[in-house]
């Protein structure tokens, strides 16, 4: 089987999804994603990345505050799984493994 | 600002496009995050932002689901659009020239009709820029002579301080003498320098009513006095070689009694292109007023007036208000005033009897009709194209009727095909107005730019909305209306109206095209009538120059030493050229009637004038050089002298301006105005120097003999450079809106015959393909090619002919209408509709021909042997 890789979009989704904890729905992962990466994330790049980790398994996703209104609207929160969490460990393990190898030649790069 | 927009509401459009595309859980929240993300950014960035934001957000959203998202999220719309595009996207692909006939055809109109646009959207945008533009208004004034109402926008000099002083509706009011009522002719002297600029002599209270921004100087306290002098950032560049620290330097002017040292109070903006009034400096009107003291009196007329009006005021009312101002205070005038928006003026400059006529704004009006025109035409090509394929697609309607399509699905079909047609098109025609875009600028004598603002996008989305419902709208309607069974066999029911339709829009093309071509021929051979028309005297091989520079004194030898060069035929000094808007005046000769008010064109020229200008003389002398008492002496042209009704008119006195002078000589008729003015009557006073100089010079001899003037012209000048014109193309420059008309309409006629043409190509290449096995049966029984080319081509030739029919009347009533502008005027002759009706007959002609011929030649083998 093939496996089942988390872009990069996807993984700063899904660590704002989990940073947010229980108040992690549409419009507050956005404002925090956009406050993060200092420029704009349009919703529906948002939602599609969303969609695509719900699929993965990765978040579920529940529902809130619903209105009665006919055609009305509600709040659909993500939360993170533990399949989730074990994915971006695994993607900190990688990366901090490859930082950790850097030559010492190139951390000096920083400090000039 | 929250509680404000409390209950505001998201765009409705982008809401219903949401609920279209996403299924209902999705859309519950997409709706929450949308609308909570909505009074976040009312809250943070106002209204109109957040609505716009809106409606982006929404447009991402769908986008990601036609491309990335699963179908359980979507509504069926999405995979229904997907679809289509791709069955329009196949459809282009098998029929290929017609997609590209479509293409081209389409592409072409709407780059005409962007270019149109831009055109439009910039005559539209002069004078809108001031701040204030809502409550500035000109005042304007009627007179009535002889029964005919003339308007005019100048005004008596203390009109600006009574209304600013005795009217509190008046918030602020400015007099104006814009830098060409002096000709333009002041320039600046600084060190040894000399640079010309452009003046305008206002009040104080111009700073406050126009948007002239300060870039440094304080824009409260300016223009207070009369010593000081604002300049423009580029002139300020040019003078002193930068913008900075300049407040409170002086600086020299010299034009005429208004030169002197003024002191520097600021420095503005350059004025905008769209601007009407262009000056780059400006100067307290006191300065203009003390320069000639006879402005103090209500009787004398010369600036324009301007007026801010206090916010809320009516103006209907405040233009009844001063209707009767003048005669309140000059009660022998006849003048009565009323005001118009300043902004308006551009636009709407024509005046017939006392109220606005026109002006500009119907050659806005033309041309946007000429657009809508050029794209109707190819919109019928896509539509004509689209009916006549159908039959090759019959039976994919077919079926997809018989698997449950209903019409609006097939609607829905065709008319995303049309939009993808448009959107194509548009993209092309960007890349095709945009590499056009020089060439039309130097047309229309504007520097027209593609923006990609708002505004531009809104405009091309109209154009692109308005085009995809139009060229879609027949196909759609009359393809999806097709029976099922009857499709699916192949047949297409022949109803005597589809073909109407067919034939009749058709019909409108090659109208219109005809139309368009007809007014081409008349615009330019009237413009070549003008332009070659004799006038009553000689314009070439003079040329003309100011005599700024030369000090009066001097320029009786500065005359002598031009006419020692020796290819100078002859000069004189004139104060008048003969391009139109000289002053006139009454007078008063024996025998005159007590009520007779005619009116004479009064030209201030030097002796010499008509023997350079190659008037003809009819009785008496001329003017002569050096001869005593010519200033009590005066020359009419035959017009005046048949208006005062005088015998003998030579030796006989006149009476102007209170001063008797003796008629010396009459003169043939020659046009001193341009040629939309009949010939008035006209009077020639002679003064030795007047501010300006005219050369006739030997043809062969020009470049040499203007090397010499300007030679001399320096030796007098003071260090002024040597600036001249030839009198022709100076004749020239007065006809420029026409000829730019003319050159335009030249444009989109072409465009429009081409679009219609590609058409008709088209349409020949279908009805050709459909009957291929009728000519290979006809060629196996043994008819010629040529019968099989008439056969063909009798259809179009029957429709070019009714076409004709009903273009050709209405193009003469369009060319008459436009010719009775002019009072001189080419006649409209048959031979003008046999060419422009054998043009048209010659190019569909050929177009049906390039087809027809093709058809008629194939092997009757080809045609016969599949079936």
């Amino acid at each position: 089987m093939k496996k089942i890789t988390l872009g990069a979009f996807e993984e700063l989704v899904l660590l704002t999804a989990g940073v947010l904890q229980d108040n992690a729905y549409g419009v507050t992962i956005k404002l925090e994603l956009e406050r993060q990466l200092k420029k704009k994330i349009s919703l529906g790049s948002l939602y599609s990345a969303l969609q695509r980790l719900e699929d993965k398994g990765w978040v579920n996703s529940r529902i809130g505050g619903i209105t009665e209104k006919q055609g009305g609207r509600r709040k659909q929160y993500y939360d993170i799984t533990k399949e989730g969490m074990m994915a971006l460990d695994e993607v900190r393990a990688m990366r901090n493994g490859l930082f950790n190898r850097l030559p010492n030649a190139k951390l000096d790069l920083l400090k000039s | 600002m929250g509680i404000k927009h409390k209950n505001a509401r998201p765009p409705r459009f982008a809401k219903w496009l949401l609920k279209s595309f996403c299924s209902y859980d999705f859309l519950s929240t997409a709706l929450w995050d949308l609308e909570e993300l909505f009074h976040h950014n009312i809250k943070v960035k106002g209204l109109s932002k957040a609505r716009l934001f809106y409606t982006m957000e929404v447009f991402g959203i769908i986008i990601h689901l036609f491309f990335k998202g699963k179908s359980q999220y979507s509504t069926n719309k999405i995979a229904m659009l997907k679809h289509n595009l791709l069955i329009s996207i196949r459809s282009f692909k098998r029929f290929k020239s017609t997609f590209f006939i479509n293409l081209i055809g389409l592409a072409t109109g709407l780059a005409s009709t962007l270019l149109i646009y831009l055109w439009v959207v910039d005559e539209m945008s002069i004078d809108k820029f001031h701040e204030k533009d809502d409550q500035i208004y000109q005042v304007m004034r009627n007179r009535n002579q002889n029964g005919i109402i003339n308007t005019t926008s100048t005004m008596p000099g203390p009109l600006a301080e009574e209304l600013r002083t005795n009217y509190p509706e008046v918030e602020s009011a400015s007099m104006i003498w814009a830098p060409e009522f002096f000709g333009s002719k002041g320039y600046i002297s600084m060190e040894d320098k000399q640079i010309r600029a452009k003046a305008q002599y206002v009040d104080a209270g111009f700073m406050k009513i126009m948007s002239v921004p300060l870039v440094s100087g304080n824009p409260n306290a300016a223009l207070k006095s009369k010593t000081e002098v604002l300049i423009s950032e580029s002139l300020a560049q040019k003078v002193f070689g930068t913008i900075d620290n300049l407040i409170g330097k002086t600086l020299h002017w010299n034009e005429g009694k208004m030169s002197g040292d003024y002191m520097i109070s600021g420095i503005f903006e350059d004025v905008p292109d769209n601007s009407s009034m262009q000056f780059d400096m400006l100067l307290n009107a006191k300065v203009m007023i003390d320069a000639r003291k006879y402005m103090e009196e209500w009787g004398n007329t010369n600036p324009d007036v301007v007026v801010l009006l206090k916010e809320g005021t009516s103006a209907d009312q405040f233009d009844a208000k001063i209707t009767k101002l003048i005669q309140a205070k000059r009660p022998k005038s006849s003048g009565t005033l009323f005001i118009q928006k300043f902004s308006d003026r551009y636009l709407k400059g024509s005046y017939e009897n006392g109220t606005v006529s026109g002006g500009r704004i119907v050659y806005v009006r033309l041309f946007s009709i000429v657009a809508m025109i050029i794209l109707a035409i190819a919109c019928i090509n896509f539509m004509n194209l689209s009916t006549a394929k159908a039959t090759g697609r019959l039976k994919e309607i077919g079926v997809k009727k018989a698997l449950g399509a209903k019409r609006k699905a097939l609607l829905t079909q065709y008319y995303t095909e049309s939009f993808l047609m448009t959107i194509i098109s548009m993209a092309m025609a960007l890349i095709m107005a945009r590499s056009l875009l020089p060439q039309f600028s130097q047309i229309t004598g504007k520097a027209l730019n593609i923006n990609f603002t708002s505004e531009l996008a809104i405009g091309i989305g109209v154009i692109l909305l308005f085009t995809g419902l139009l060229a879609g709208s027949y196909p759609a309607l009359y393809l999806s209306r097709l029976k099922t069974t009857e499709s699916l066999k192949g047949k297409l029911a022949k109803s005597f109206s589809e073909l109407l339709v067919r034939k009749g829009l058709v019909i409108f093309q090659f109208s219109a095209s005809i139309i368009l071509i007809f007014s081409v021929l008349i615009v330019s051979k009237q413009i070549d009538y003008i332009q070659n028309k004799n006038l009553g005297y000689n314009r070439e091989n003079i040329v003309k120059f100011d005599n700024t520079g030369i000090d009066d004194s001097a320029y009786p030898g500065f005359v002598s030493s031009l006419e020692s060069i020796p290819g100078v035929l002859s000069t004189a000094s004139t104060g008048h050229d003969l391009t139109g808007d000289h002053g006139s005046t009454r007078l008063s000769w024996p025998g005159k009637k007590t009520d007779d008010k005619t009116m004479f064109i009064n030209l201030e020229m030097s002796p010499r004038f008509i023997e350079t200008m190659g008037i003809e003389l009819v009785q008496g002398r001329t003017f002569e050089r050096g001869r005593i008492n010519e200033d009590k002496k005066i020359i009419f042209n035959e017009t005046a002298i048949k208006q005062m009704d005088l015998e003998d008119p030579v030796g006989k006195i006149i009476n102007l301006w209170g001063r008797e002078k003796e008629i010396i000589g009459v003169v043939k008729d020659f046009h001193a105005e341009s040629l939309y003015e009949t010939i008035q009557p006209t009077l020639i006073q002679a003064y030795p120097v007047l501010n300006s100089t005219i050369v006739r010079i030997q043809k062969e001899t020009i470049p040499n003999t203007l090397a010499s003037i300007e030679e001399r012209f320096e030796e007098f000048s003071n260090g002024l450079p040597f600036e001249f014109s030839f009198m022709d193309s100076d004749y020239q420059a007065m006809y420029q809106s026409e000829k730019r008309i003319s050159s335009l309409s030249k444009f989109f006629a072409i465009v429009a015959a081409i679009i219609s043409c590609l058409g008709l190509l088209g349409l020949t290449a279908f009805t050709a393909e459909k009957r291929t096995k009728e000519i290979g049966i006809r060629k196996v029984l043994g008819s010629g090619n040529w019968k099989i080319v008439g056969l063909l081509s009798l259809d179009f030739a029957k429709m070019v002919l009714v076409a004709l029919v009903i273009g050709l009347p209405l193009s003469y009533f369009i060319a008459q209408g436009w010719l009775e502008n002019f009072k001189y005027s080419i006649a409209l002759s048959p031979w003008h509709f046999l060419l422009s009706g054998s043009i048209i007959v010659a190019i569909s002609w050929l177009t049906v021909s390039f087809q027809t011929f093709k058809a008629a030649r194939t092997n009757p083998v080809d045609a016969l042997r599949s079936e």
